[in-house]
Parts: structure tokens; C-alpha cells; sequence
């Protein structure tokens, strides 16, 4: 049994040292990008809520051509994924980065320009969408003049990352630097190759599709998926004091995706006009997911085994491990819906949206909240001001988050096999999705007022109204035994 | 058949890029002593067996529901 050992106090107060100095030189770049995450992360809610009750309720707002469905709902899924998954990925990977190389940052008014430039991309997009410039490609629906707002911001995000790998301390490198140090490069290398062959010289319509689901599918497995997964690896053992399970799992883990996740994505085109053995490389490279999946779930379970009790006191984890297990669950899922025969029957329904929340926010966003909840307090050495507004936070987007995963599934593959019956009339089939559809929304309302809890709770540490008596507990480590 | 060509290198690109890291991992030794990795994250000032985070104003409980060991 390994009991905490009692450290040289000069040792102790050199490490307190450099770890507060490095959480401080992060301190304003962190509030930047993560103050402009909030503020998208509420935007793309109010786009969301308006786009599902329009699917209910079509003449909603309908007289406004700004708010239309074509144009509402690419503005939430461009507003969540750039304005708000990918700003706060950004600040999550630098500071994790930052601890693990033992490196403070030395361009904080680099990053400041980088929060501008990818503040004022987002914005010509979204209003480009909603003006009716969308380029109508999923993902990538930003008119192509706010492509170099984002690229300039990421290259100097890179260029801050590179920075810290190169003067980190000598040792080994944690699993979690390797993941984010392959998505600070995977990332740009996707999105320039997206835009190149969509946007700036687009290609034969054709050809668009497998370049578009080869973009679309690959950042969330090479982009928010590496920044999620490291922030689990970081956070989990961090927080419960005990290292991973298995670093050996991690390392199969990280590995078996760098090799072989770029394989997938055409898998979104099956039954499309394109060549068996593209769709079928990627039909069998989703298949083979399964390995790092299984590694990293088992290698998380194992890890939080004994210490399943921290999820009552431990806001970070309630959230991690909970996008953890989403992870496990999604994925395995994706290799399933990979397979030509449930592609066949779910494609084009319902169940294809719950699949891409489950990810995209089950996994990504709940794993972004854990880590945000971790991390302001320490670069801003304050308090969360209320215990009650992240419970609120909490059980407001799990529930509403589940609830939206199981009604659009159930309704999804529904649909899926009464569009196989060419008995039904068409009409009867969209019909009948309408109570999930319902469903759909007032599972939104529900996460919407776990999003309103999370800004309020922001905004408040940010103005400096914390709690007044006490030690910040969250600042204070506390033996586990 | 431009798209497809170039989508193809980009990704065999991405795959040769990460043998390329696999390979300097392993000269480096980046996979001697994977328990020496697992453990590089705890500092002396937060070591191994202390929890760091609580709800605010809040305590965690004096003891987990098992004693802290070492299942490697």
C-alpha cells in the first residue's frame, strides 16, 4: 500500500512555486478564450432551442429569412463547435500543456491576438450563415473569407504549444501531452485540407462528399477527441490522488488512434456513388476502433474503482467521468452504425443527430465543464461561488442531455425501419417522430438552464463574488486515506 | 479523382507521421519505466494519495471507500 510520503518542505514550496507561476501566466489567455467559449456556448444554445422548436413548430419566426432552419441550425452547430468546443479546447490543451511540461507561458499577448482573431472569425461566420452565405457543407458551413481569421489564430495557438514542448522539462512525456501535441498539429491539417478542396479550389461535387465526412468525422476523433481524452487522463488521476490504472493501456490507447483513425470518415457515404474499397477501408478502420476505445474505458474504470465516492464531493470529476463513459459508449456506437447493414436502416434519421450529441456534447462538452471547473479557480486563485448553481448545472445537462440521446435514438431507428416499409406513406413516417421530437426540445430547455447556471456561476467567479469564509477548497489538496 | 488523391496522401500523411513519432518515442525511452510516466503529473506540493478538488466550501471525506493502493 502507497500512503502519501512526507516531502522535503523546501521541495514543497519550490513545486507550489512553479505551479503557481505557471497557472498565472495563463491567467488572462485562459479567461480570453474561455470567457468568448460561455459567450458562444450561449449563443449556439438560443440557435439550438430556436432550430428544434421550428422542427415542431415550422411557422416559428418564420417571416425572418435570418432565422429560417437552413440557416438556424448550421449557426448552432458552427457556434458550439468552433465558438465553443474549440475555444475552450484551446485554453484546456495550453494550460494541461503548461503543468505537464512544467513550462509557464512566455507569449500571453500572443494568445490574446489568437482569442481576437478566432473571436472575429466566428462572428463573420455565424452572421455569414445567417445572412444566407452558408457554403451548405456540413461542418464547414463559414463563408470562406473567415477561413484566415481562424487559421491565423490557430497557427499561433500551435505556435504557443510547440513553445512549451520544446523547453519542457526533461523526463517522460504523459499520455496526455502526446494527445495534445498530435491534435495541436492534426487539427490544421485537417481544416486546410478541408478548405483547400472545398472552399478555396473546390473540387468536382462528386468528389466533395468523401473530403467533407472525411473532415467532418476526423475532428471530432482527431481534434476534440485527443483534447477530451487528455483532459480525462490529467484530471481523474489529479484529482483522486491516485495514478492511472495502467499507463502501458494509455500508451495502446493513444497510439492505436494516431495510427489508424485518419482511416475513417467515408463510412458516412455508404450507399453513395463512390468506390467499395474507400467506404470499406473506412467501414473496417471504425471497426477497429474498438481497440483504443476499449483500452481507454477499461483503463478509466479501473483507475476510478475504489474512489467511485469522489463523484460525490468533486465537481471536475462528476462531469469527467461522465464524459469518460460517454466516450466508451459513443464510440462503440459509431463502429456499430459503421456496419453496412445499420447503416442501411439508421442513416438519415433522427438517430444519427442523438449520435453526434452523444459525442459532441456527453463526451466533449461534459469533459470541457470538468475541466473548466478545474481549472479557473486555480489560474484565477478564487473560488467557485456556488456549490448549489454546479449541482444545478450538473443534473440539468445529464438529465436533459440523456433524455434528448434516448428519445431521438428510440425515434430514430423507428423511423429508420418504417422507411424501409414502402407500405408507409412517407408523411405518416415523419408524423410519427413528433413526440420525439418534442422531447427533443424540452430536453434543449433542460440543458439550456444547466448552460444559464454554468455563465452564471462564470461570470460570477470572474467579478471576484466568491464565497468569503474559508479555505477555497478547491485550492487545497487533502490526503484521500 | 484530385480530391480523392490528395484526401488519400493527407491521410497516409497522418500515418507515416505517426510512425515517425512511434519511433522517436521508442529511441527516446519514452516506453522504459511506464510506471515512472503514470506518476509524472504528481508534484511534491501535490503528491500521489492527496485529492485536489472539492465543491466549494466544501470538504472531501477524511477516507475513500477503500485505502489507497497501488493495483499496478
Amino acid at each position: 500500500m502507497n500512503l502519501p510520503q512526507q516531502a522535503d518542505p523546501a521541495a514543497v514550496a519550490r513545486s507550489r512555486a512553479q505551479r503557481v507561476e505557471i497557472d498565472l501566466s495563463l491567467r488572462g489567455p485562459t479567461v480570453h478564450w474561455l470567457s468568448s467559449a460561455v459567450f458562444w456556448l450561449l449563443a449556439g444554445t438560443v440557435f439550438a432551442l430556436v432550430s428544434s422548436h421550428k422542427m415542431t413548430n415550422p411557422e416559428f419566426v418564420a417571416n425572418y429569412p435570418w432565422l429560417t432552419f437552413g440557416r438556424v441550425r448550421p449557426a448552432h452547430l458552427n457556434a458550439v463547435v468552433y465558438g465553443w468546443l474549440s475555444a475552450g479546447s484551446i485554453a484546456v490543451a495550453l494550460w494541461i500543456l503548461a503543468r505537464l511540461c512544467r513550462a509557464p507561458l512566455r507569449h500571453a499577448w500572443s494568445l490574446h491576438v489568437a482569442a481576437v482573431l478566432w473571436n472575429v472569425g466566428n462572428l463573420l461566420g455565424i452572421l455569414g450563415i445567417l445572412s444566407g452565405r452558408s457554403t451548405s457543407i456540413e461542418w464547414l458551413e463559414y463563408p470562406g473569407d473567415t477561413t484566415p481569421w481562424l487559421i491565423a489564430a490557430f497557427a499561433l495557438v500551435m505556435w504557443n504549444g510547440v513553445d512549451m514542448l520544446r523547453r519542457r522539462a526533461p523526463g517522460h512525456l504523459y499520455v496526455s501531452q502526446w494527445y495534445l501535441f498530435a491534435a495541436l498539429f492534426w487539427f490544421p491539417m485537417l481544416y486546410l485540407t478541408a478548405q483547400v478542396l472545398l472552399i478555396w479550389k473546390p473540387v468536382t461535387a462528386i468528389a466533395q462528399g468523401p473530403v467533407n465526412w472525411w473532415f467532418g468525422h476526423n475532428v471530432l476523433g482527431l481534434w476534440f477527441t485527443p483534447v477530451g481524452l487528455a483532459s480525462a487522463y490529467y484530471l481523474i488521476p489529479k484529482v483522486i490522488g491516485r495514478p492511472i490504472h495502467s499507463y502501458y493501456l494509455s500508451a495502446i490507447g493513444f497510439w492505436s488512434l494516431a495510427f489508424f483513425y485518419a482511416w475513417n470518415g467515408m463510412h458516412h457515404l455508404i450507399g453513395g456513388p463512390y468506390p467499395a474499397w474507400l467506404i470499406s477501408a473506412s467501414v473496417a478502420a471504425s471497426v477497429m476502433m474498438v481497440v483504443p476505445v476499449v483500452t481507454v474505458g477499461i483503463n478509466h474504470h479501473r483507475t476510478m474503482v475504489g474512489h467511485f465516492s469522489a463523484l460525490r464531493w468533486s465537481p471536475t470529476l462528476r462531469f469527467v467521468v461522465f464524459g469518460a463513459m460517454s466516450y466508451t459508449l459513443v464510440s462503440l456506437q459509431g463502429s456499430l452504425t459503421a456496419l453496412r447493414g445499420v447503416n442501411r436502416v439508421v442513416h438519415f434519421t433522427h438517430y444519427t443527430i442523438a449520435h453526434s450529441h452523444l459525442g459532441m456534447y456527453s463526451f466533449a462538452t461534459m469533459m470541457l465543464f470538468g475541466s473548466i471547473y478545474y481549472i479557473v479557480p486555480r489560474v484565477l486563485e478564487r473560488e467557485w461561488p456556488s456549490a448549489f448553481l454546479i449541482r444545478l448545472h450538473f443534473w440539468s445537462v445529464a438529465i436533459g442531455i440523456l433524455s434528448y440521446v434516448a428519445a431521438l435514438t428510440v425515434g430514430g431507428i423507428e423511423q429508420g425501419f418504417n422507411l424501409q416499409n414502402a407500405d408507409m406513406p412517407f408523411l405518416d413516417i415523419v408524423r410519427r417522430t413528433i413526440p420525439y421530437l418534442y422531447l427533443r426540445t424540452w430536453a434543449g430547455i433542460l440543458i439550456a438552464i444547466g448552460h444559464v447556471a454554468f455563465a452564471i456561476s462564470f461570470i460570477r467567479v470572474l467579478r471576484g463574488r466568491t464565497r468569503p469564509e474559508g479555505e477555497p477548497t478547491l485550492l487545497a489538496a487533502h490526503p484521500s486515506t | 479523382m484530385f480530391a480523392t488523391a490528395l484526401v488519400f496522401l493527407t491521410l497516409v500523411g497522418i500515418t507515416i507521421a505517426a510512425v515517425l513519432a512511434f519511433a522517436w518515442a521508442a529511441r527516446s525511452g519514452q516506453f522504459r519505466d511506464l510506471n515512472a510516466s503514470a506518476r509524472v503529473i504528481f508534484d511534491p506540493d501535490e503528491p500521489e494519495g492527496e485529492t485536489t478538488d472539492a465543491f466549494p466550501g466544501e470538504h472531501p471525506p477524511a477516507s475513500s471507500e477503500k485505502p489507497f493502493t497501488d493495483h499496478r
